[in-house]
């Protein structure tokens, strides 16, 4: 059957069949407040902001490639989103060698992949072997390898993942869908077949992706292998999902309410806002990792001087900026990790511009005619070049924080350029103020991404301690130790005024009143395993 | 529009002079937004850079003639902030433009022969393209700034006013006071600027009073496209690009820095017609 989203006759037909055989085994459903009890079949349409280029999650770093891909790919371990426990999933249980070195992991039975073939240990060899391959181009998958020298099958259910130098955060990259498994055979066509479609063992497989345009996802048959935390076992209840690209904020709003999708991803606060007002639920979570963070280069004159970062930390004002921008939908960071990142620890202080300006006063830059600080002649002044157009309304930030810091006279020359200047600027060393978030559920990211160069855009922070201390970090699965490494790490970033937390990036996910059962994966981003229409 | 699309009028369209009225309120456009340019301070409510928080996205009224935007920042005080950005680069591009197309010109048509052949493909080659599209290929190799911005813009126009020009040129030369000059020994430079440049002036001229017109909406359109300004400075397209991220709450934040390219351009391109009708050979 050819998946036509323009065939209603048949796509009706499947749940309300469904819903009679389900009506026959379960307690009737309410008829006016809906059902309590989820309904399988459907379809359900969303509308997304960004196309990830390309669908393989081995290959693209795109967020975009997670939200679908997650769906289609299953991985060794699971993250469950309430606590961020590490959980079995394709993996039953696994072992890690004290220097997290070496990884072993003993196979669930029974699993296979949609085309047919095992979940077996040698899969398991050939998808990292294959991630860890230059010739794949990872873009992020690989970096999460860092160090990886090979996988080992021992027996018809055993891998052993190796590692040259310790690599704690390992597990829990191996919960993403980067490091998901996929079937070796769809290997064979090489990394651009991948990016058109993949195939794993998840409860969907792809059906259709036509670039820039929609991603359709179609429930697979036979699906027993969810992880625990989820709310069901078995098939996923619907029966298609269809991802359609708006890039547009307006246009998602406004298709969900016309009723021509059922949900709308990545909602622009103001747009959350209204959608609410007018009856639509607005789901939202909290994104795992990098809070949205100013940083100040603290290699670069005068900004080398520690009491000059402190003052323009104070000197932000973080609520102001949530308020005005994001209507409180988003909400102040409390640290560089979200709160929903394991190892958090809340280490922000009110930000006052009395208290910033005496302490330039202090440190000796006396505020000039223009209003703008300056000592032997050179202006106080940040450039920040960061990258546009931007998302979230980071434009509008950067306005935000030049007026705020030009209040207590400090002079920001704002830079918006190409993503790819940006990067390059930074890979250079040669930058002033910059900004990122950085999307992942484990505090290993603060090292993947300000100490190397491996999360593609590095404002990398060159500072002893902070890099022992997540060194430390990355070297141990013993989690006490490691909460304790990131928790000193935090504190060190927050006492050096190395990064500026501004905000937590929040995924809002308005529906109509009929979606029901959305979850959040541990990263922040929408599934729709649990997900069923009540219709 | 082009300026290739202003300057060409069909042959057989009816001259119909410009009501008085036309001419008389596109005049005062062009004062108020001259005014602007030149003291944007003393006609703006308040200071463009402003931000109020707490009066984000006001509508119009409200203290706020024309609203404010997401940051709270007055809308109205922006555009005439603006107006310096956009009129200047405008204004820069065309003698730009200007300067460049009528030398062109000059040169093409006063040295038959190989020089025009070769001056003229290249400027056959320059005017297949949309000027847009020129300017944004300019724009890309030498990056964005309102310089850059003028530079790109008057470039793509540079092309129209040497075909015009040059055209001028093989007319008047023909003249024969040019041909009794010649004939009496006046050197090629004072033959250029005595004879030649004082009867083609006109045409170029009326032409330089539309392009600026266009050259406004080009780099608006540039501006709008992300080349413009740093920020917080802000010329028309910008402001215009800036709205649309919240065209559905705040209508006004787009709409009114497009009403104010609008009406410029118009009245740029009503008093640039009249003056083409006055001083245009017929």
């Amino acid at each position: 059957m050819r998946l036509g989203i323009r065939r209603p006759v048949r796509a009706l037909a499947i749940p309300a069949v469904a819903a009679l055989i389900l009506a026959g085994c379960s307690a009737p459903s309410e008829p006016s407040g809906g059902s309590a009890t989820p309904r399988p079949g459907g379809t359900l349409t969303l509308a997304t902001d960004s196309d990830p280029g390309c669908l393989d999650p081995h290959q693209s770093p795109a967020a975009a490639a997670l939200l679908t891909g997650r769906g289609v790919v299953d991985s060794l371990v699971a993250q469950d989103p309430g606590n961020g426990a590490l959980v079995p999933w394709l993996a039953e249980s696994w072992t890690v060698d004290p220097r997290a070195t070496a990884y072993t992991f003993t196979l669930r039975t029974g699993v296979t992949f949609s085309d047919g073939s095992p979940v077996a240990p040698a899969a398991v060899k050939a998808n990292f072997d294959r991630i860890a391959d230059p010739a794949t181009k990872s873009l992020l998958a690989a970096g999460m390898l860092a160090g990886y020298t090979g996988t080992t099958v021992s027996g018809d259910r055993t891998v052993v993942v190796r590692f040259s130098r310790p690599n704690a955060g390992f597990l829990q990259a191996a919960s993403t869908a980067f490091l998901g498994l996929q079937a070796p055979a769809s290997f064979a066509a090489g990394p651009q077949a991948t990016c058109r479609t993949i195939v794993g063992s998840g409860p969907f497989t792809v059906a259709e992706y036509v670039p820039q345009q929609r991603i359709a996802l179609a429930r697979r048959a036979g699906y027993r292998w969810a992880p625990r935390f989820a709310a069901h076992q078995g098939d996923a209840f619907l029966e298609k999902v269809v991802v359609t690209i708006a890039s547009d904020n307006g246009v998602r709003s406004g298709s969900l309410r016309s009723g021509q999708i059922d949900a709308a991803g990545a909602v622009a606060p103001r747009d959350a806002v209204a959608l609410e007002r007018e009856g639509f639920p607005v789901h939202r979570r909290e994104q795992a990792g990098i809070a949205y963070s100013l940083f100040v280069n603290s290699v670069k004159e005068p900004w080398d001087d520690v009491a000059l970062r402190r003052a323009v930390s104070r000197a932000i004002d973080t609520a102001q900026i949530v308020k005005t921008l994001y209507q409180d939908r988003y909400t102040r960071a409390g640290s560089v990790l979200t709160p929903t990142t394991p190892g958090y620890l809340a280490t922000s202080t009110q930000p006052t511009a009395t208290e910033a300006a005496r302490m330039l006063d202090a440190a000796g830059w006396p505020v000039g005619a223009d209003g703008i600080r300056s000592r032997a002649g050179k202006r106080l002044s940040l450039r920040w070049s960061y990258v546009s157009p931007a998302r979230e309304q980071r434009d509008l930030l950067a306005q935000l924080v030049q007026q705020q810091l030009r209040a207590v006279g400090v002079e920001v020359l704002l830079d918006p350029a190409p993503v790819g200047d940006v990067i390059a600027s930074q890979s250079r060393g040669d930058w002033e103020m910059s900004d990122i978030s950085f999307l992942r559920a484990d505090a290993d990211v603060l090292r993947t991404v300000l100490q190397s160069s491996a999360g593609g855009r590095p404002p990398i922070i060159p500072d002893g301690t902070l890099a022992d201390a997540l060194a430390a970090g990355a070297a141990t699965t013993e989690p006490a130790v490691r909460e304790d490494s990131y928790h000193r790490a935090q504190q060190r970033i927050a006492e050096q005024a190395l990064a500026i937390p501004v905000y937590n990036p929040t995924y809002l996910l308005a529906v109509n009143k009929a979606v029901r059962g959305i979850a959040f994966d541990a990263q922040g981003l929408p599934q729709f395993y649990d997900t069923w229409v009540d219709r | 529009m082009t300026l290739l699309a202003a300057l060409q009028r069909r042959p057989d369209a009816p001259r119909r002079r410009m009501p008085p009225a036309t001419l008389i309120g596109s005049g005062l456009v062009l004062l108020t937004v001259l005014a602007c340019v030149v003291m944007p301070d003393l006609l703006a409510p308040h200071p463009p850079d402003a931000v109020a928080p707490d009066a984000a996205l006001l509508p119009p009224g409200h203290g706020h003639l024309l609203g404010t935007d997401e940051l709270g920042r007055d809308l109205l005080s922006r555009i005439i902030h603006g107006s310096r950005l956009s009129v200047l680069v405008g204004a820069a591009a065309t003698l730009l433009a200007l300067v460049a197309g009528t030398l062109v010109g000059l040169v093409a048509g006063l040295f038959d022969g190989a020089v025009d052949a070769v001056l003229m493909r290249f400027v056959d080659i320059m005017l297949a393209f949309p000027a847009l599209l020129l300017a944004l290929g300019a724009i890309a190799v030498l990056g964005s700034s309102p310089t850059r911005l003028a530079i790109a813009v008057g470039v793509s126009n540079i092309a129209t006013f040497a075909r015009l020009v040059r055209g001028d040129v093989l007319r008047v030369r023909t003249r024969p006071y040019v041909m009794a000059a010649t004939v009496s020994g006046v050197r090629p430079a004072g033959l250029l600027l005595r004879h030649v440049l004082p009867n083609i002036g006109g045409p170029a001229l009326s032409l330089a009073v539309l392009g600026f017109g266009v050259a406004m909406l080009e780099s608006s359109s540039l501006s709008f496209l992300g080349f413009g300004p740093r920020p917080p400075a802000a010329d028309w397209g910008m402001l215009a690009a800036a709205g649309r991220a919240n065209l559905a709450e705040a209508w006004w934040l787009s709409t009114f820095p497009g009403v104010a390219v609008a009406i410029t351009v118009l009245a740029t391109t009503a008093l640039g017609r009249a003056a083409q009708d006055r001083l245009a050979v017929q």
